[in-house]
């Protein structure tokens, strides 16, 4: 245990697959088998013909940045110790809309970018999105702190 | 979108009810309830056993639910609703009250929004709004809806060339008509330094494009309108409304809603048009939303709202379209799920002359929007009714 605080880490039983993924470096959703829809945020049942038969794939993570922001307020503590914090609403050229945090505050709407699955301080993986090309080094504080020293479990 | 809802005639809306709102409370969401539905009853004349419907929402009675409270306020209603969608909660009681009226289900039906707050009650409602905002949005800054309403924001006004300073008009025309109806949380007018100067939430939002959590109820009744007559109550009669869920679902980021989709049925079973329509009342939980609908229920052309507000009175008495007359949440709160009713409400007090300080002139017809539920990227629930005063 520890007195350091910690960003969210409450998930649904679906979300353990993306956990795992980041381990491994890959980002994942899961496709429906019948009619091929990829499906986010991550779900039992394909929105698109209602089969529940979802295959977890490695999917092209690039895309555009649809708009973005940097919250400067937050119901977390942890993210409180670290505003401004940006985040972007991102459209994968695979189809989904996904939210992810920014690798700098100066990717802006329009800048095409790669999302990678990268496993948190708490083991969750969560998106982040790099200017395309995906080798950028992350600059934005509240990311480096929540990425630091991962725990074991 | 052709198929048109049948007539809302013969059902009337009365007694207007808000239970002043508290920045905070010890007390629970019942308190709120309970003295709502007191109000009703003593507001119509009518005893707690004539009121054998309840239609209710609010985010802070869980884990209780409408059913709980006939036992808490010893009644038997038979017919019971619990509405779960936030803002657009009070248009969906009215809708669902309206038909059991009609069908004989129910003959005086109590709409309630209510909700207490506290200071962990806010963070837990916007952690846990939903399955996939808790696991798809939360963990990216847990921003709560601010982290997809500046997104939306930001979007409509490059799209549309919209500037702060044309949401400061709606903000501060709603701050007057909050101090004119004497029921604001804040005491003081919103100028234009202090609305730009605010501070940053998630630019574009600034503190005042925010609503204030608070605690609160509002609430109506609804009857047959012979009932209204019968109690010689002043009351609104629906003209027309309508409903829809995820609406434009294929568009990347939420810049119209279902009002666009319904609109030209709800003016045509009304018989009106936007033209005809005396006071507005949209769902203000920030400001380009409320253009939105102002754009979608046809009060202007798409993408012209920033340059209608600038050109239009929107305050009670500016002569032009008094809009959220109440002061709206932007400037009176927003007492959780009463945010869906607010503008119901204030429609009521002002199309039977019961508005107190604010009242529009020569008050008619009303447009009310409704709009709630931020799933995960947007809301998927809009809503409208236009209502008009009662013949006596």
């Amino acid at each position: 245990m520890t007195d350091k605080l910690l960003p969210p880490e409450k998930r649904t039983a679906v979300w353990k697959t993306i956990d795992h993924a980041a381990r491994q470096g890959q980002f994942v959703l899961p496709v429906c088998e019948q009619c091929d829809a990829i499906q986010y945020p991550p779900r039992e049942i394909c929105h698109n013909c209602l089969h529940d038969g979802l295959q977890w794939q490695e999917i092209t993570s690039a895309g555009e940045i649809i708009a973005s922001t940097a919250l400067n307020a937050s119901t977390s503590a942890f993210f409180r110790e670290h505003l401004p914090h940006p985040v972007a609403l991102i459209k994968l050229d695979a189809g989904p809309l996904v939210y992810a945090h920014l690798a700098r505050t100066e990717l802006k709407t329009g800048d095409r970018v790669e999302l990678v699955n990268r496993c948190d301080i708490n083991g969750r993986g969560v998106f982040i999105a790099l200017s395309a090309g995906g080798t950028e080094v992350i600059q934005a504080e509240s990311l480096r702190a929540m990425l630091s020293e991962q725990r074991t479990n | 979108m052709n198929r048109k809802p049948n007539s809302y005639e013969g059902v009337a809306l009365v007694s207007p009810v808000t239970i002043d709102y508290e920045k905070q409370s010890d007390k629970q969401a019942e308190w709120f309830i309970g003295r709502a539905l007191a109000e009703l009853l003593s507001d119509s004349g009518l005893k707690k056993e004539d009121v054998d419907g309840i239609a209710l929402s609010s985010f802070t009675l869980a884990p209780d639910s409408a059913v709980s409270l006939t036992n808490y306020f010893s009644m038997t209603p038979r017919w019971l609703e619990t509405i779960p969608l936030g803002g657009a909660s009070g248009v969906v009681a009215m809708r669902r009250a309206a038909r059991a009226i009609q069908a004989g289900d129910a003959e005086v039906v109590a709409c309630i929004g209510g909700d207490t707050a506290n200071a962990e009650s806010f963070s837990t409602l916007i952690d846990n709004f939903s399955g996939f905002s808790s696991n798809a949005v939360h963990p990216y800054g847990a921003g709560g809806p601010n982290t997809v309403f500046s997104m939306i924001t930001q979007h409509y006004m490059d799209k549309y060339d919209v500037k702060r300073e044309d949401f400061a008009r709606i903000c501060m025309s709603q701050r007057d008509n909050a101090l004119a109806a004497s029921r604001s949380l804040f005491s003081k007018p919103l100028d234009l330094d202090s609305y730009l100067n605010a501070r940053a939430i998630a630019d574009p939002i600034y503190l005042f494009d925010c609503v204030m959590p608070c605690a609160g109820a509002e609430a109506f009744l609804l009857m047959s309108a012979e009932r209204a007559r019968s109690l010689s109550l002043p009351y609104v009669e629906i003209m027309a409304s309508e409903e829809l869920y995820n609406a434009y679902a294929d568009d990347d980021i939420h810049y119209r809603g279902g009002w666009a989709m319904f609109r030209d049925n709800m003016y045509s079973s009304a018989g009106i048009g936007p033209e005809d329509v005396d006071l507005l009342h949209t769902y203000d939980d920030y400001p380009a939303i409320v253009m939105l609908q102002m754009e979608d229920l046809g009060f202007c052309e798409k993408g012209e709202a920033a340059r209608f507000v600038q050109s239009t009175e929107l305050t009670w008495n500016g002569g032009g379209l008094p809009h959220n007359t109440s002061g709206g949440q932007l400037s009176a709160g927003q007492a959780g799920a009463a945010g869906g009713f607010i503008g119901i409400v204030e429609c009521i007090r002002q199309l039977t002359g019961q508005a107190r300080g604010n009242a529009v002139e020569n008050a008619d017809i009303a447009v009310v929007s409704g709009y709630g539920m931020v799933i995960y990227d947007r809301c998927l629930s809009s809503n409208a009714a236009i209502l008009k005063r009662g013949s006596a």
